[in-house]
């Protein structure tokens, strides 16, 4: 025994419906307000279809409060399905076009863009209903991030906030880590004395997900039956960030219109889509992957925005210090090809047991 | 070599079958056709005749058509059906003029949409009775692709009136060993 201890998943009697109605209610009785950030992707659907169902159990009959931040480059159908739900009654929808800051990825290498900027044509109109920078009175130059679209969505509410999230741990083993850091109240994160954001089906999987849709007759976005077909993971998100733009060739088979709109506003996208699977990646890792001061000259070489620069660089300080515990959690090709697909703006995880014996076997 | 003759009028007004081996192959042609796709191109002329001409310049350089042409010498069922020769139409044009068609050619080639593919091959199944093996053979995919486009959409294909709401849990703590 070393003492050490670890988070694991601690399975309880309940299934993940009834426990996720159960910590809905726990939300209503313990913050003043609930606010839905709503994407139009199934996640988000349920969390809404959730504090309907738990509103209405309440004898709440006011609205319930949804906030929609629109990324821009979002496809047609998205934006059609979003607006079916901010015409409805029992909803009470914010929908919100202002500048936020972004990243897009070109080649191995990301870039910050800016969604809404009004120094470009954007890739949609926006809506005649949005809520924007100028009826918002603030400066055409502010941008936002996330912290402070959680504070601009919240300002008018009253006590404690409660931002809803469709979050689950099965996404990613990062959002794994992130959902089992706490042991109590796993699911709720403090932004600020104010304000929380909620995640209450943290533990369901993507079946549980299309299963309340089919038990409650809820209609998805059509979106995801098109990204079934195509093999493409089920997601609504931005097609320039790292993950969707390895695989930006496929987006023409499932929103076609939608890919003609990206490509007429970033035109460097194309340059991504076709040679994405052709870039030298074994060459790559030969030229820096050797050693982490070959990141380092990676890094250098290739992050020309200063704030990119700065975070890959901070990132691989973190891993340098890490990897003094446990070299073999980070070999540095490894650490290279987290590089390359972006992973420094979040935080780089170690490799598992299991593959770091596999490495030590490959090398005997 | 002798120049092929360029006639007044759209390449495709006349069509000249000449043998495959006096052409030229465009050796910078970037489009990759991969084996399988070449097993259906050649399926698909054995099954219909050739459809349409190769496009040349009058010096038998290929502008477009280049694995119809590989597939008139490489299979040997082509090779003999038509005895080695290819229909082609001829435009005058210079090499490098030749190289920025073969390029526009192939990337003016579109993608098939997903759900419109869904949509087809359900009605082939539906209206049609087509086996799905039969669609898998001459579309050249899988049948695991035709059973996925089959589906009528996630419900289906997750078969999720069959899933049960997993286990919740919780975080807890374990004793690394």
């Amino acid at each position: 025994m070393t003492g050490k201890v670890r988070h694991v998943k601690g399975f309880i009697d309940t299934d993940v419906l009834t426990e996720a109605k159960r910590r809905m209610h726990h939300i209503y009785d313990v913050f003043d307000t609930v606010l839905v950030a709503f994407s139009g992707g199934k996640d988000s659907l349920v969390c809404l279809h959730l504090a309907l169902s738990i509103a209405k159990d309440r004898g709440d009959n006011n609205p319930v409060k949804v906030v929609f931040r629109d990324e821009e480059l979002i496809p047609d159908s998205v934006v059609q399905f979003v607006n079916e739900y901010r015409q409805r009654d029992d909803i009470d929808l914010r929908w919100y076009c202002v500048p936020l800051e972004s990243n897009k990825y070109v080649l191995g290498v990301s870039s910050r863009y800016v969604q809404w900027d009004p120094a470009r044509p954007h890739v949609r109109p926006m809506p005649p209903w949005a809520i924007t920078s100028e009826s918002l009175g603030l400066p055409l130059e502010w941008v936002a991030d996330q912290y402070s679209m959680d504070s601009l969505a919240t300002k008018d509410e009253k006590g404690k906030v409660a931002i809803i999230t469709g979050v689950r741990a099965a996404e990613s083993l990062m959002r794994f880590r992130a959902l089992t850091a706490k042991l109590s109240e796993n699911y709720i994160s403090n932004v600020d004395k104010r304000i929380a954001t909620v995640k209450p089906i943290f533990d369901w999987h993507e079946n549980d997900v299309f299963r309340y849709f089919y038990d409650e007759g809820i209609t998805y976005c059509r979106t995801y039956d098109a990204q079934l077909f195509a093999r493409e993971p089920l997601r609504v998100s931005t097609p320039l960030h790292a993950e969707r733009a390895k695989r930006l060739d496929n987006l023409r088979a499932y929103e076609p219109t939608f890919y003609d709109q990206v490509m007429t506003v970033f035109p460097e996208m194309a340059v991504q889509e076709r040679y994405w699977s052709e870039l030298d990646h074994e060459a790559m890792q030969e030229r820096y992957g050797g050693s982490y001061d070959g990141v380092q000259a990676w890094i250098e070489d290739t992050l020309a925005d200063e704030t990119q620069r700065g975070k890959a660089l901070k990132e691989l300080g973190s891993i340098r210090k890490r990897a003094l515990h446990s070299p073999e959690a980070f070999p540095p090709d490894y650490v290279l090809g987290q590089m390359m697909n972006g992973a420094y703006k979040r935080t780089i995880t170690a490799i598992d047991r299991k593959q770091q014996a596999a490495r030590r076997e490959r090398v005997s | 070599m002798q120049p092929l003759e360029v006639r007044p009028g759209d390449p495709i007004d006349n069509i000249q079958w000449i043998p495959a081996d006096t052409l030229e192959a465009n050796n910078w042609n970037p489009n990759r056709v991969h084996l399988a796709e070449l097993r259906l191109l050649e399926r698909s002329v054995l099954s219909t005749g050739w459809l349409q001409p190769l496009l040349v310049n009058p010096e038998r350089l290929i502008i477009d058509g280049f694995h119809r042409w590989r597939l008139s010498q490489d299979s040997k069922a082509i090779n003999q059906r038509w005895k080695g020769r290819v229909p082609v139409a001829v435009l005058d044009v210079d090499r490098p003029t030749a190289m920025l068609m073969t390029i526009r050619i192939n990337r003016a080639k579109g993608t098939h949409v997903a759900v419109e593919m869904s949509a087809i091959v359900r009605q082939l199944i539906d209206e049609f009775g087509v086996e799905r093996s039969v669609i898998a053979k001459e579309i050249g995919g899988t049948k695991e692709e035709v059973e996925l486009l089959a589906q009528e959409g996630v419900f289906a294909a997750k078969n999720i009136a069959k899933w049960a709401y997993s286990q919740a849990w919780y975080p807890k703590q374990e004793a690394v060993s």
